[in-house]
């Protein structure tokens, strides 16, 4: 899937689609009725769709997972190479990305919750030309943070955020372990490196009517990545989601979420060059307290070694409020 | 529309909290008390190959202030003391794991400053902070003890870690007994100039604290 086109719809429905109805009902003088006691998030009239890549600002008490697979098609780990009349093919291949994520939340106050998410990413070739040029790769995290909701009127609502994420990235180099053999200088086979960040965020849900709300996010980060070349540096993250119930619109218990980030480093923390994903969640809203949801996203990022990816993943996530 | 900010004005009380607790002393029933516990640090960083860390034991105590900023909400102050540290395994031959050959103490002057949020039951309490940690000594040993370093001057003077807690309170009458575990992660790279040390050249301590103390309010009874 296109992430570009995932980025775009997001930003048009949250931009363009959501003033204009609000605008509309204002205009008409119609009134929407206020939802309350749900344990899912609700601002004024719209129950929103939770999504992991734009969280809302609503401490509420929740366990979540999402399960899924990914994959990057045909990339070229090696030119072809025309040496006099000879031709070397392409090296090419597949690459096949496993992702977990479990996450606890627990609201302390009305205004006040923490969170702690575990994070799993395994990524590895699919035949010898992927498996030699990439490797293999394993990065887990452990996020906790705090969140504040500072602002909440009948529309807007805002939180901030500080979080500490503390990860560990293991690469397993297959060719430089090669390239050292042959040039006689050892290169290690398996790297291990800790990862650490730290850093504040906001949160921001705005209720456009009772079908359309939107989130926005935006962090800022600083602390080690897994590449040791760089030192400790700073890298922000900005996504923002569009979140439809059709319950409310058509009285079917569906929900889609259109979600767009924008970073300045790698979410899986391979490297530190910029990455745009998309996400499409559509889930079954049919219970107050449990979503069920199935996630189609994209990301454009780029590897430890450079090679830049467009990966395309299928999640099932599920996500229970007590 | 009609903007509510009784929310707003809560957090906006905790973070005036900071600049202004001195003020409000006099007016808030502040508490005062000790604290003794246990810190279960490792540390993770570059290790060299062969090697590994684990985690050590070490004796956490000192002295609380606390002080009431709203309903529910405190600023916690526990200067003290708290040792931390970690074993250093090495490869040996004919055995398949690294065997702990080092270990590293190190003691801070530790001055936390929390946020204690008790829930609504009055019961339980959550905390958060940072902990400043003025290094006051640091040896590395062989495990036997028979040999003895001090590495003070290789390893950086200050630490700043991030705690993330939870406890529960017990009245006992006025005074209040108090259970804790606390979560820290330092953020600050804890090698100095480790080089020729036998030392990673980035690592950061980690782990647990299990904490018991005793909190007795000041003023008159609430």
């Amino acid at each position: 899937m296109n992430n570009r086109l995932l980025v775009g719809a997001s930003l048009c429905l949250g931009c363009i689609v959501g003033p204009l109805v609000g605008t509309a009902r204002a205009q008409t003088g119609d009134t929407v009725p206020v939802v309350k006691d749900l344990k899912r998030p609700v601002l004024g009239p719209h129950r929103f769709v939770p999504n992991p890549v734009t969280e809302d600002p609503f401490p509420r008490t929740f366990v979540r997972n999402s399960l899924g697979i990914g994959t990057a098609l045909d990339l070229p780990f090696t030119p072809e190479i025309v040496i006099g009349t000879d031709t070397i093919d392409a090296i090419t291949g597949d690459l096949i990305f496993a992702l977990l994520d479990f996450q606890y939340s627990q609201r302390i106050k009305e205004w006040m919750g923490f969170w702690a998410t575990i994070k799993v990413r395994g990524r590895l070739g699919n035949d010898l030309g992927s498996l030699v040029a990439e490797g293999v790769t394993l990065s887990t995290g452990f996020n906790i943070g705090w969140m504040f909701k500072f602002l909440e009127t009948d529309r807007i609502a805002m939180s901030a955020t500080a979080q500490v994420t503390k990860g560990s990235f293991t690469g397993m180099n297959l060719f430089g372990f090669i390239q050292g053999v042959i040039d006689s200088q050892p290169v290690p086979l398996v790297r291990k490196v800790p990862t650490l960040w730290v850093g504040p965020g906001l949160r921001f849900a705005w209720a456009a009517n009772t079908w359309l709300g939107v989130t926005a996010n935006g962090t800022l980060m600083y602390g080690e990545g897994a590449d040791r070349t760089q030192a400790s540096q700073a890298f922000w993250r900005m996504s923002a989601a569009a979140s439809l119930d059709f319950a409310s619109l058509i009285h079917v218990p569906v929900g889609l979420v259109l979600a767009a980030q924008v970073a300045s480093d790698d979410p899986n923390g391979e490297s530190s060059n910029n990455s745009t994903g998309g996400l499409l969640r559509i889930a079954y809203t049919g219970r107050d307290d449990f979503v069920i949801a199935l996630d189609i996203s994209s990301l454009h990022t780029t590897l430890f070694s450079g090679t830049e990816v467009d990966v395309g993943a299928t999640q099932i996530s599920m996500r229970y409020y007590f | 529309m009609a903007i509510t900010f009784r929310t707003a004005c809560r957090a906006a009380i905790v973070t005036a909290a900071l600049m202004s607790a001195g003020a409000n002393a006099a007016a808030a029933q502040i508490s005062v008390g000790a604290v003794l516990g246990v810190n279960r640090t490792g540390l993770s960083g570059d290790k060299p190959v062969g090697t590994s860390f684990s985690p050590n034991h070490g004796l956490i105590a000192g002295l609380v202030l606390e002080i009431p900023v709203a309903k529910g909400v405190a600023i916690v102050f526990q200067p003290g003391f708290r040792q931390s540290g970690a074993n250093i395994g090495f490869q040996v031959p004919d055995q398949e794991e690294p065997v702990d050959s080092l270990s590293l103490r190190l003691d801070y002057f530790s001055i936390p400053i929390l946020l204690k949020v008790i829930t609504d039951g009055g019961r339980w309490y959550v905390t958060s902070g940072v902990d400043l940690g003025l290094l006051t000594s640091a040896t590395l040993s062989t495990v036997s003890g028979s040999q003895e370093m001090d590495v003070n001057d290789a390893l950086s003077d200050v630490d700043l870690a991030v705690i993330f807690g939870v406890g529960r309170m017990f009245p006992v009458g006025r005074p209040r007994i108090t259970a804790e575990i606390r979560y820290s992660q330092s953020l600050f790279n804890l090698a100095g100039d480790s080089t020729g040390q036998d030392l990673p050249a980035r690592f950061r301590a980690s782990g647990f604290q299990l904490l018991a103390g005793v909190l007795l309010p000041l003023g008159g009874r609430r």
